[in-house]
C-alpha cells in the first residue's frame, strides 16, 4: 500500500516538476473536455437521448476536441520534437485553432 | 341509278307496311275528372295572381269548367281599372272578355273605348296581334267592326309581310269574326295544316307549342263553323291527332295553356265537323270474380255521346307470344251507365296473363263526324286463383342412403309435427300449383322458400326452381349443411315458409308450411355486422390530422442540473490554469508577457482573441437564428482577420523564441 502510495507520489512529483507549463495547460484542457463529455454521456444514460442530434453534436464536439487537443499536445511536447521536424508549436497551435473553427461550424450545423 | 330506284321502292314498300300495321288512328284518352280538378287548381291560383293575362285566362277557364270564380267583384274592379289605363293593346281584350265572362255589373263600354279599338283594327300600323286582341275585345263588348273590308285588307297585307304560324292563327280568329268577309282565310287552311309536325304517327302539333296549336285549331273550327263550311282539307284523322296532342298536354300548369287546352277540347266536343271518340278501358283486370272487361265511349271531355255504338273487340292478342286468341267479340252496353260497354272475357276461358285488345266503336246509324273510334288499344290482365296440391315436406340424408321421409301437408294449414334436421341432411319440399278455374298445373313467376329463426329472426330466402317437366311439379331440395353459414350456424327452431307470387295471380301468398328444429355445427360468429344496421349507417367519426406526440421530456430540474454539470468543468479548467500560472514562471504561448512585446503585437494579440471569440459568437448565432449562407458570409470576413492577426502574433512569438 505504502509502495503504491510512494509510486503515485513519485509520478505526481515527476509530472509537476518535469512537465512544461504548456503541456500542463493542455492537460487541464483535455481533462475539462473529458469531464464535459462524461457528464453528457451520463445524462444520456440516465434521461435518454431525446434530442438525439443535440446529444450527438455535443458528444462529438467533446470527442473531437479531445482528439485535437491530444494532437496539439503531441506536437508541442519537446520530447517529440524529432518526429515533427519543421513544425513549430506555434504552427501546431494555428492548426489546432483552424481545425476547431471547422469542427464547430459542423457541430453547430448539426445541433439543430 | 339502279340502287337509288330500288332504295326508293324499298322505302315505298316499308311505308305501306307501316301504314297497314298502324291502321286508323284512335283517340288515346280524354280529359278525366282528376285532370279537371288539376285545371281548377291552376285557374284558382291564376285568379289570385297579379298578372292581368293570367287572371283573364283563369276566369275564362273557370267559366268553361262551370266553377264559381273567387272574389268576383274584386276581379271586375280590376278589369275596369286596367281597361282605363292600358299599357299594351292586349289589355283591352283581357278586360273586355273577362268582363263578359263574369257578367260584371255596370258598363265597361264607352264611346272612347269603342273608337280606340276600331282605330286599332283599321290602322295600317297595327300588328296582327293588335288587330286580333282589339277585334276580340270588340266582339266581347258586343260591338261591330265598322269597316270589315279595311280590316281584311290590313290582314292580307300583314300576312304578306309575315305569315308565321302565330300570325296565321290570329288571322283565322279575326276572319271568324268578320262573317262572310272572312272567307278569304278558308283557302289558307290547307297551307297551315301541312305545316303541322307529326309525332309517332299519333300526334299533330304546330311549332310554338300548346298555345299556337290551340290558337290555330280553334281558329280553323270557329271560321268553318261561322261560314258553315266543313274544313275540307282537315281530315278526321288529323283532327284525332290534334286531339291526341291536346290530351297529352293535360299536365300544363299555366292558366293560359290550361284555358287554351280546355277551350279546344270544348270545340272538339261541340263542333259540326269532327267529334273525336275516346274508347278507354275502365275495368282492365279480369278474374273469376270480376269477369267483365269494361270500356267507356266518350267525347274528349269525358261525357257520353248521344249516339248508340256497336263496340267490338276486333282482335285479342296474348302479349307474351303475340298469338291472336279471339276476334270480333261484341261488347254489350251497361244499362246503368250511359257510354259504358262490357264484355265477359272469361267466357272464352283465357289463360292467365296480359292481353292486348283492339277495340272499335261504330255508331248506329253511322255518323261521319265521329272520328277516332277505331282500333283503340287496350291492355287487359287476366288474373287467376291458385290452389296448392300434393304438398309434402321432409328430410333425407345427404348421402341419400335412406328413403326420404316426407310428411303430407295441406294448404293453408301448418304441419302439426315438428321436423328434425341436422347439417348432414337435406330439406325437401314438394308441391304443385294449379289454376283453380282450369284445374291444370301451372307455374308462376316467383317462388321462394324462407327459413327463419324463431328467436333471432335470422333468415335465408332460397329460390325454388321453376319445374321444366310436363307435370309442372315443384321440387325444392336444399343441403342444410351448405346453408349453415347463412344462418350463423345457430341451432334452434326455424319456420319454413313458402312464398308464391305473380302479377297475374290474385291470391299470391306466404304459407307457413311448418317448423323445423335445426342442429347446426360450426362456430357461431359473435354478431353479423349487418344486424346492427343503425350503427352501420351512422356517420363515421371525423378524421383529424394527428401530429406526432412529443417525446417525454425530463423534469426541468434534471435538465438544469445537467446543464450546470456540463458547464462545471470549465471552472475546473480556469482553476487549474491559474494554479499552473502561479506555480511557474514559464511563458504562456498564447499570452506572452507584455513587457517584452511591441505595442503592435499586443494589439494583434488582442484583436486575434477578439476575432476568435467573434467566430464562436457567430457560431452561437448560427445555432439560434442565422442560416448557413449568412454564417459563411460573416465567417469569411472574420476568418481572414483572425488569420492575419493570428499569423502576425504567432510568427512574432516564434521569432522571439528563437532569439
Amino acid at each position: 500500500m505504502a509502495g503504491v502510495k510512494s509510486v503515485l507520489g513519485k509520478i505526481h512529483h515527476e509530472y509537476v516538476s518535469n512537465t512544461p507549463k504548456k503541456l500542463k495547460i493542455i492537460d487541464a484542457y483535455l481533462f475539462y473536455i473529458l469531464l464535459t463529455g462524461v457528464f453528457q454521456f451520463v445524462y444520456c444514460c440516465l434521461v435518454g437521448t431525446f434530442p438525439f442530434n443535440s446529444f450527438l453534436s455535443g458528444f462529438i464536439s467533446c470527442v473531437s476536441s479531445f482528439v485535437l487537443g491530444v494532437c496539439l499536445r503531441l506536437q508541442v511536447n519537446p520530447q517529440n520534437q524529432k518526429d515533427f521536424v519543421g513544425i513549430s508549436p506555434e504552427r501546431g497551435f494555428a492548426d489546432f485553432i483552424f481545425a476547431h473553427v471547422i469542427l464547430h461550424l459542423v457541430v453547430m450545423n448539426f445541433i439543430g | 341509278m339502279l340502287g337509288k330506284t330500288s332504295a326508293g321502292w324499298l322505302l315505298f314498300c316499308l311505308s305501306i307496311i307501316i301504314n297497314e300495321c298502324h291502321g286508323a288512328v284512335s283517340t288515346i284518352s280524354y280529359i278525366k275528372p282528376n285532370d279537371k280538378a288539376h285545371f281548377k287548381n291552376v285557374f284558382t291560383s291564376g285568379v289570385e295572381s297579379k298578372d292581368l293575362s293570367s287572371i283573364h285566362y283563369a276566369v275564362l277557364g273557370l267559366k268553361l269548367l262551370q266553377s264559381p270564380v273567387p272574389k268576383e267583384s274584386e276581379v271586375c274592379k280590376l278589369l275596369l281599372d286596367s281597361s282605363k289605363n292600358p299599357t299594351t293593346n292586349d289589355v283591352y281584350y283581357y278586360a273586355a272578355s273577362g268582363w263578359k265572362a263574369l257578367q260584371c255589373k255596370g258598363a265597361i263600354v264607352t264611346p272612347d273605348l269603342t273608337k280606340k279599338l276600331d282605330s286599332i283594327v283599321s290602322q295600317d300600323t297595327s300588328s296582327l296581334a293588335d288587330i286580333y286582341y282589339a277585334s276580340q275585345a270588340l266582339s266581347s263588348l258586343v260591338q261591330k267592326i265598322q269597316d270589315p273590308a279595311k280590316v281584311v285588307k290590313n290582314v292580307k297585307n300583314l300576312l304578306k309581310k309575315d305569315d308565321s304560324l302565330a300570325n296565321l292563327g290570329y288571322a283565322l280568329h279575326i276572319a271568324a269574326l268578320l262573317g262572310q268577309e272572312g272567307s278569304f282565310m278558308l283557302d289558307r287552311i290547307e297551307d297551315i295544316i301541312v305545316q303541322a309536325d307529326e309525332v309517332d304517327g299519333t300526334y299533330l302539333q304546330f311549332e310554338g307549342g300548346l298555345s299556337t296549336t290551340a290558337l290555330i285549331v280553334s281558329g280553323i273550327y270557329q271560321l268553318s263553323q261561322g261560314l258553315n263550311k266543313a274544313p275540307a282539307t282537315l281530315s278526321g284523322e288529323q283532327a284525332v291527332k290534334f286531339a291526341n296532342y291536346f290530351v297529352s298536354r293535360r299536365s300544363v300548369t299555366t292558366p293560359k295553356g290550361a284555358y287554351h287546352l280546355l277551350n279546344v277540347a270544348k270545340i272538339f266536343t261541340s263542333n259540326k265537323f269532327h267529334i273525336p271518340v275516346a274508347i278507354t278501358g275502365q275495368e282492365t283486370s279480369v278474374s273469376l270474380e270480376q269477369s267483365l272487361v269494361q270500356v267507356s265511349v266518350t267525347d274528349l271531355l269525358g261525357s257520353p255521346l248521344p249516339n248508340t255504338f256497336t263496340v267490338t273487340a276486333e282482335s285479342v292478342v296474348k302479349v307474351l307470344d303475340n298469338v291472336v286468341v279471339a276476334s270480333k267479340l261484341k261488347f254489350s252496353p251497361v244499362s246503368s251507365k250511359k257510354g259504358f260497354y262490357s264484355l265477359n272475357f272469361m267466357d272464352s276461358k283465357p289463360e292467365p296473363g296480359n292481353y292486348r285488345f283492339s277495340v272499335s266503336a261504330a255508331a248506329t246509324p253511322a255518323d261521319t263526324k265521329l272520328v277516332g273510334g277505331a282500333s283503340a288499344t287496350l291492355g287487359v290482365k287476366v288474373m287467376c286463383w291458385l290452389a296448392v296440391s300434393e304438398a309434402s315436406v321432409g328430410t333425407v340424408d345427404t348421402e341419400r342412403t335412406t328413403k326420404p321421409k316426407l310428411e303430407p301437408v295441406t294448404f293453408p294449414n301448418k304441419l302439426s309435427k315438428q321436423l328434425e334436421a341436422d347439417s348432414q341432411q337435406r330439406l325437401i319440399i314438394q308441391f304443385s300449383l294449379k289454376d283453380k278455374q282450369t284445374a291444370k298445373p301451372t307455374t308462376v313467376h316467383q317462388t321462394f322458400v324462407r327459413i327463419s329463426n324463431r328467436e333471432t329472426g335470422q333468415e335465408v330466402v332460397l329460390v325454388v326452381e321453376t319445374p321444366t317437366t310436363a307435370d309442372k311439379a315443384y321440387k325444392f331440395d336444399v343441403d342444410i349443411g351448405a346453408k349453415s353459414s347463412l344462418l350463423n350456424h345457430q341451432s334452434g327452431l326455424y319456420t319454413i315458409s313458402l312464398i308464391v307470387g305473380d302479377a297475374v295471380v290474385t291470391n299470391s301468398f306466404v304459407w307457413e308450411v311448418g317448423t323445423v328444429h335445426l342442429k347446426l355445427s360450426g362456430d357461431a360468429p359473435a354478431a353479423a355486422p349487418h344486424t346492427s344496421k343503425s350503427l352501420y349507417y351512422k356517420p363515421k367519426p371525423e378524421i383529424t390530422h394527428m401530429f406526432r406526440e412529443a417525446e417525454r421530456r425530463p423534469p426541468v430540474f434534471v435538465s438544469n442540473l445537467f446543464t450546470g454539470l456540463v458547464l462545471l468543468p470549465i471552472l475546473l479548467l480556469f482553476i487549474l490554469v491559474s494554479h499552473f500560472e502561479n506555480n511557474s514562471k514559464l511563458i504562456v504561448i498564447t499570452e506572452p508577457s507584455h513587457d517584452r512585446m511591441p505595442t503592435s503585437v499586443a494589439y494583434c494579440a488582442l484583436l486575434f482573441h477578439v476575432c476568435l471569440g467573434g467566430i464562436f459568437v457567430l457560431f452561437g448565432l448560427f445555432w439560434l437564428q442565422f442560416n448557413m449562407f449568412e454564417t459563411l458570409k460573416y465567417l469569411s470576413f472574420l476568418s481572414v482577420a483572425t488569420f492575419y492577426f493570428g499569423n502576425s502574433l504567432l510568427s512574432h512569438i516564434a521569432s522571439s523564441k528563437k532569439h
